[in-house]
């Protein structure tokens, strides 16, 4: 079914079509209207599952990691001060290896009374354990919540998977959303029943605990990390079964666009990236051979692929929607900075921050860090890090 | 099966006294006279009550060739008089002398409890013998699911209370636990889930929604420490309890962090010493009172809300049964006073004594809340002074004599501000 939907609707609907046990929300700006969403698909028994309405986010991410220990499959949602405010719970639950899936709208962090968007938010949970997928549309959004239970469930993975959207810009922009068929979506993602993995219903009197130390825990660690490697291979795999049902895909962990032939690439996250095409356009119409990298899962870093794509190029254009305080760049350049050294023949990397707290990303702030990369290209001079809210 | 016992106390008798005998002698149907017997020995000035014991595992029943000895619906052991041939093999069986032939007669005589109303015990004025009835404790008692061996510190009253808790909560269960000295992972055989110090109510939360979801009636227990209870957990637990959530919530209550090395709580007493109140030349213990968190817990009337000891038993067990059914309903939530002989600082074999003397003092009142109304369990009429709890231990052995009088103050208020919401009668 068609249906024009902002990302947060979007989302509830994903969320209702996952089908899952155990719900437990708190309200922030800007996930406020998803927790209202799927309030109100409870209340109109379109979702059967138990609502917790918890006094705070250490709450819910505690209780949908007790629920999903105990069997279930389980959601909630966040952002920004709550991230920060469930992060103990949050690293337990990476750190345990439970599978909850949860999406975070994501929101600048050290404003207080403002409620910009960013990714500032999501950044801080980078190394957790937590899987984390950066959709760039509302469509995008309702498929990567799917996709993300399949990730987070399958016994070769068994890590939980954070959808982060941008705040505002994604959340609250009404788009061409299709909504999927329940019968269709069972088919991708049967309902949980008897769940195969460890749980406390199994009748096996399991223990989950982290009263593990030295050399076992190590050995846990050390699992941990392959299973993370693994979801390179198991996304790509999914998403063919998901391109398979429903007929569309999103190019696995990286998205590309015209960047076969560029010799500049923008590398950029979420909602930008669809600015960034238009300005694309503009610029091959005007001679200028320049593509698109969208990172499309911030963990595991596509190390790999990204070192397909941007291996052989002149120059690559990073916009950031945070910033790494100690390096002097965003999250996105420093971390593709540390791809460069597996590359035959690395590009040059400028980094440029935009759209912190809410400013807009424009097509002349895209079309501004294009010409800063073409005439670095040429020999200008340049900083390594610029900021476009500024000239 | 009910186990009816004759509980006779480890005390001298008054060295003249004999009314028990007596009244056993006069008991209706009584052939060959009393089955309650003395021993005097005045020249080590001892003198007290034999009788039987009615053992569960009773040797004189599995070797009565006539099957004249049989166990009564209340746990007794009975001599059916008219199919005991005299053959005496019980007699000779039993360890303790509780049955046996008497004056030449041809029979075995025993005690029968006087069918349940055992009148050595109504008559006895020094309260040497206490007639118990039904003991849901022992009745109740289910299969240990605890490992045998844990890492305890000597005298802990925690294993008593971990041991009695499972074993009439039984193993339909999910078990919780936070960091603490209490970690049973891998240690009990029932599921076990281990939370964060800050979270077990919200975990427990998450299970037990997820079984009210699969329609699955296991119990969500949870035996938590005062710290992850009244301090960094409390925000949770009583967001669990606003919400109703269905899970049986024990605290015990140490009265500080134990398991990191004696550190305050907010259960410390006033005035006592932890690492971080210490004694020194501005230091006198711990200041201020300490929070009533069962007290707080009854204000969100919830399902159950009792405080217990391990010094009372059958008083625990009987809150424990009522919180196993209180919380197919809600939140059901027991406060258990348990000694730590490291942390308060007395001699390993004092942990009943000294919760004990909590209990007697007023200093940890036995009450229970159900349906909105709070009535005391255990009543003390004549409180001892504080001083016969605190003297016990060596946490207060620096208090002046005005601190004791202010810790008295203390628990006085403490009691009295249970006292106006307890319902009277
Ligand atoms: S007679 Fe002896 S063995 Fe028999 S029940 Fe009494 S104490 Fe036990
Ligand atoms: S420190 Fe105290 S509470 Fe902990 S095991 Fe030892 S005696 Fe028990």
């Amino acid at each position: 079914m068609i249906k024009v939907l902002t990302g947060n609707k979007a989302a509830a609907n994903g969320v209702r079509l996952a089908r899952p046990d155990v719900v437990a929300m708190y309200p922030i700006t800007p996930q406020t209207p998803l927790a209202e969403e799927l309030a109100h698909f409870h209340a109109e028994g379109q979702m059967d599952c138990e609502m917790v309405e918890v006094e705070g986010e250490h709450t819910a991410m505690s209780t949908i990691m007790g629920a999903c220990v105990a069997g279930g499959r389980v959601f909630t949602a966040t952002s920004s001060w709550g991230l920060a405010y469930m992060n103990e719970a949050l690293m337990y639950c990476a750190g345990l290896r439970v599978p909850a899936v949860m999406v975070d709208v994501t929101r600048e962090t050290p404003s207080m009374r403002g409620v910009g968007g960013g990714r500032q938010d999501i950044m801080s949970i980078r190394d957790s354990g937590w899987i984390q997928i950066e959709p760039e549309t509302c469509q995008e959004i309702l498929d990567s919540v799917l996709m993300a239970y399949r990730l987070a469930e399958d016994p070769d993975i068994l890590l939980p998977v954070v959808v982060a959207y941008d705040g505002f810009y994604l959340s609250h922009l009404s788009e061409r959303v299709d909504i999927p068929d329940q019968a269709d979506v069972d088919r991708f993602l049967a309902p949980v029943k008897n769940s195969p993995r460890p749980n406390l219903v199994s009748g096996r009197n399991l223990h989950f605990s982290p009263s593990i130390d030295g050399q076992p825990f190590a050995e846990f660690r050390y699992k941990t990390l392959q299973a993370m490697e693994r979801v390179k291979t198991k996304i790509e795999q999914i998403e063919g079964e998901f391109a398979a049902i429903f007929g569309r895909s999103y190019g696995g962990m990286v998205d590309t666009y015209r960047a076969e032939d560029a010799e500049i690439v923008i590398l950029t996250a979420g909602s930008c990236a669809g600015t960034a095409r238009v300005v694309i356009d503009q610029a091959r119409e005007d001679g200028l051979k320049v593509g698109l990298a969208r990172i499309r899962m911030f963990r595991p870093f596509p190390r790999e692929k990204l070192c397909q794509v941007l291996d052989g190029k002149k120059m690559v254009a990073v916009i950031d929607r945070s910033i790494c305080l100690g390096w002097n760049c965003g999250h996105l350049f420093m971390e593709t900075k540390a791809v460069l050294s597996d590359m035959a023949k690395p590009p040059r990397m400028l980094d440029f921050i935009d759209g912190l707290a809410n400013t807009d990303i424009t097509s002349d702030h895209i079309e501004k860090a294009l010409a800063v990369a073409a005439a670095a290209l040429k020999g200008k001079e340049t900083a390594e890090t610029n900021w476009l809210i500024w000239d | 099966m009910l186990n009816n016992t004759l509980v006779v106390r480890n005390t001298n008798c008054p060295p003249s006294c004999a009314l028990c005998i007596e009244a056993c002698g006069q008991r209706a149907g009584t052939v060959y006279g009393p089955v309650i017997e003395k021993i005097d020995l005045p020249e080590v000035d001892y003198h007290r009550i034999l009788t039987c014991n009615q053992c569960s595992q009773a040797d004189c029943l599995a070797v009565c060739p006539t099957g004249a000895l049989s166990r009564s619906a209340a746990g007794t052991v009975v001599l059916d008089d008219s199919r005991c041939v005299g053959c005496s093999i019980c007699n000779l069986v039993c360890p303790y002398g509780g049955i046996y032939h008497k004056n030449g007669e041809a029979k075995s005589q025993k005690c029968d409890h006087c069918g349940d109303e055992p009148k050595c015990s109504q008559a006895c004025p020094n309260n040497i013998l206490d007639y118990k009835k039904a003991s849901v404790v022992t009745e109740l008692m289910q299969e240990d699911a605890l490992s045998p061996g844990l890492p305890y510190c000597a005298g802990c009253a925690m294993e008593l209370l971990d041991r009695q808790t499972l074993r009439i909560v039984g193993k339909d269960i999910v078990l919780f636990g936070a960091p603490s000295c209490n970690v049973l992972s891998s240690k009990v055989k029932v599921p076990y889930y281990g939370t964060l110090m800050t979270n077990v109510a919200s975990s427990a939360t998450g299970v037990s929604r997820y079984f009210r979801k699969i329609k699955k009636d296991t119990i969500c227990l949870a035996i938590i420490g005062d710290g992850a209870t009244a301090d960094l957990g409390f925000g949770q637990v009583s967001a669990a309890a606003e919400r109703g959530e269905r899970i049986l919530y024990i605290c015990y209550d140490n009265e500080a962090y134990m398991n990191t090395g004696i550190q305050r709580s907010s259960t410390t007493p006033f005035g006592s010493w932890t690492n971080t109140t210490q004694v020194g030349s501005r230091g006198r213990g711990r200041q201020g009172t300490p929070k009533n968190v069962p007290l707080l817990m009854a204000f969100h009337n919830i399902e159950y809300v009792a405080t217990a000891t391990l010094a009372y038993p059958e008083d625990y067990a009987r809150k424990l049964l009522k919180a196993k059914e209180a919380v197919k309903r809600g939140m059901a939530y027991i406060h258990v006073l348990t000694p730590c002989p490291t942390g308060w600082k007395f001699e390993t074999e004092h942990a009943v004594e000294v919760t004990k003397a909590a209990v007697e003092t007023n200093y940890f009142p036995l009450w229970e809340a159900e349906n909105g109304v709070i009535r005391f369990t255990h009543e003390v009429k004549n409180p001892a002074p504080i001083q016969e709890f605190t003297g016990l231990m060596k946490r207060f052995a620096h208090l002046s004599t005005e601190e004791i009088a202010q810790l008295q103050e203390y628990v006085d208020q403490s009691y009295a501000q249970i006292k106006r919401v307890v319902s009277c009668g």
